[in-house]
């Protein structure tokens, strides 16, 4: 299988211009086709705004962003998130593991009123301001310097992160078809003194 | 670059400002439910005249929250969600989906498959790229060419039906593979129908670049220049309709792209009329890569064997028909993935329409709309 020359070339610019902005180094993957693969751990998140300038310098392109949280426990929430970007055909992964407010920084109803803070990278790559605006409100992120924080997606009234409070239909339906609901309904339809029971055994009997 | 102030860097937060001075125009709100969108999607444009000057895109009035839903699937019941990400690139989700899966865990895909794929790859352009010329002609009023495109590109539903068993949701891929074969009676059935399509498709062709009432709607309409493409970062058709080649399938080789002989369409005119000819050219390009694929389609297996799905990360690309798809998966070892997320080609596009519709005329807006494809239901999700 061969790897396009473009792709060995860009990969070749990016270890030479990359790792003393990210502060760490580039670990390299390929696919069955050949095809090259670029990894970055960030430290921290301030660290992007040190490295967004430089990427914009080799002229990589932003694919996409990909907020998750990376542990997936509802007790303990984290977010990471993943910058993919193109240069040739070489794909660049870069992820910012971003840090949580403190627990104890909570109102009085206990909420937790911080927000995991990353740096907005819109300066340098124009079309990162969709993606930027869609985990802010999607995961309750806060970007700083975003030129047009405004929703993408969801209308203002939301709070930010609503949809990881949203129960699937399928669960809601599950409930809903379950015998104690079901009696409980017929119950309030039918003559006080009479029961489901009751009404059920007269139907087999009939 | 454009002075257009629709954009967001320079758009007042909330976007609800409102100029009440009929000298300085007035605001003409476009949907979300509009006779001329397929789908809704909400446009505040600012006009002076009859002339466009600010345009301002509301999103979200679809939103599925599939993401979410597909971190409650395992990684095989994902394959069907994808599939109903968006009907017309249905092939290119589930496609790029397994790739991203097969990154992760290595899995060689058998060489027939890669065929099959590409294959199903490019019927699936074919009938996507008719569509979309078939409604320019629709918004401009040339009704007898809106039907012909469609009755032409019904061929290519006829075809999906036949090999696949169904014209939209072709159901051809799986993790390590595909789940559909073909074979000689199936290939001379759709090679006969190429044939039938390409001649029809060479007419359309010409009509496009050389019809007067076409070229007096579209030639000069919704400019974006190759600088603009490459600030916003737009892909696919829209890109090589302003001079860039940029193309998944040569720029990322995946399936049997590496084999088959094809040219990255582009045209210079960066317009309307542009982006219809690439898809037009492109669809002509498309059926040459079918025939190839019938033609030197290997023998073997159709699906890898699979071993078990490690924890990890991994990113897959493709070239959609609107344009670079990208599939990037994160799982933590168990049939459930960690995160599962999607950017689609249209998703870039949007933007870029603040500059296209710069200084437009207002019944030019559904046309520069319809000309970078758009999918909502992509972008929303």
């Amino acid at each position: 299988m061969l790897t396009r020359p473009a792709q060995l070339q860009a990969k070749a610019l990016l270890d030479q211009r990359l790792p003393d902005a990210a502060g760490a180094d580039i670990s390299w993957t390929e696919d069955a086709h050949g095809n090259i693969y670029g990894w970055i751990m960030l430290d921290n998140a301030p660290r992007l705004a040190e490295l967004a300038p430089a990427m914009a310098r080799c002229r990589l392109r932003l694919c996409t962003m990909t907020a998750y949280d990376p542990e997936r426990d509802p007790a303990n929430p984290q977010r990471a998130i993943a910058y993919h970007f193109d240069l040739d055909g070489l794909t660049l992964t870069v992820t910012v593991p971003l840090v949580m407010p403190p627990a104890d920084d909570a109102d009085e109803n206990g909420d937790v009123t911080g927000k995991p803070e990353v740096p907005s990278i819109t300066p340098w790559f124009r079309n990162a301001d969709w993606n930027e605006r869609e985990f802010m409100e999607m995961y309750d992120i806060a970007v700083t310097g975003h030129p047009n924080p405004r929703r993408l997606f969801l209308d203002e009234r939301l709070d930010a992160g609503i949809m990881g409070q949203m129960i699937p239909l399928s669960t809601m339906m599950n409930g809903a078809s379950t015998q104690d609901l079901w009696e409980r309904i017929m119950s309030a339809k039918l003559p006080e003194g009479t029961t489901v029971a009751t009404v059920t055994d007269e139907e087999t009997q009939a | 670059m454009s002075t257009l102030t629709h954009t967001p860097h320079d758009q007042h937060h909330g976007g609800d400002h409102v100029n009440t001075d009929p000298r300085a125009g007035f605001t003409l709100p476009i949907g979300p439910l509009h006779v001329a969108l397929e789908e809704p999607m909400y446009f505040r444009v600012h006009v002076e005249g009859e002339t466009v000057k600010q345009v301002d895109i509301t999103a979200g009035h679809v939103h599925r929250g599939m993401e979410a839903l597909a971190l409650r699937r395992n990684l095989f019941q994902n394959i069907v969600l994808t599939e109903r990400v968006c009907s017309l690139c249905s092939n290119s989700h589930p496609f790029t989906y397994c790739m991203a899966v097969e990154n992760l865990a290595g899995i060689v895909v058998p060489e027939r498959a890669r065929y099959l794929r590409s294959m199903a790859e490019e019927i699936k352009r074919i009938a996507s790229h008719l569509f979309n010329v078939a409604i320019l002609a629709h918004i401009i009023g040339f009704k007898s060419l809106f039907m012909h495109v469609m009755e032409v590109r019904e061929i290519m539903q006829d075809i999906k039906e036949t090999v696949y068993g169904n014209r939209m949701d072709l159901a051809a891929n799986c993790i390590g593979g595909v789940k559909y074969n073909v074979d000689a009676d199936l290939l001379t059935f759709l090679t006969r129908n190429l044939d039938r399509v390409q001649k029809h498709v060479e007419e359309i062709y010409n009509i496009y670049r050389n019809d007067s009432m076409v070229r007096g709607r579209t030639v000069g309409v919704g400019v974006l220049s190759p600088e603009n493409a490459l600030e916003y970062a737009v892909v696919g058709p829209v890109a090589r309709g302003s001079g860039l080649a940029v193309d998944i399938r040569k720029d990322v080789p995946h399936a049997a792209y590496p084999r088959l002989a094809f040219d990255v369409i582009t045209e210079p005119g960066c317009d309307v009329h542009s982006r219809a000819l690439v898809r037009l050219r492109e669809a002509l390009e498309s059926i040459s890569l079918v025939r190839q694929c019938a033609r030197d389609l290997p023998g073997g297996d159709t699906v890898a064997r699979l071993p078990e799905i490690p924890a990890g990360e991994a990113v897959a690309r493709s070239e959609a028909p609107r344009g670079e798809l990208i599939y990037f998966l994160r799982t933590d070892g168990t049939d459930v993935p960690n995160r599962l997320k999607w950017r689609v080609p249209s998703y870039m596009n949007w933007d870029a329409l603040g500059v296209m519709m710069h200084d437009c005329k207002v019944s030019d807006v559904p046309l520069i709309v319809n000309s970078i494809d758009p999918c909502i239901s992509c972008t929303e999700r």
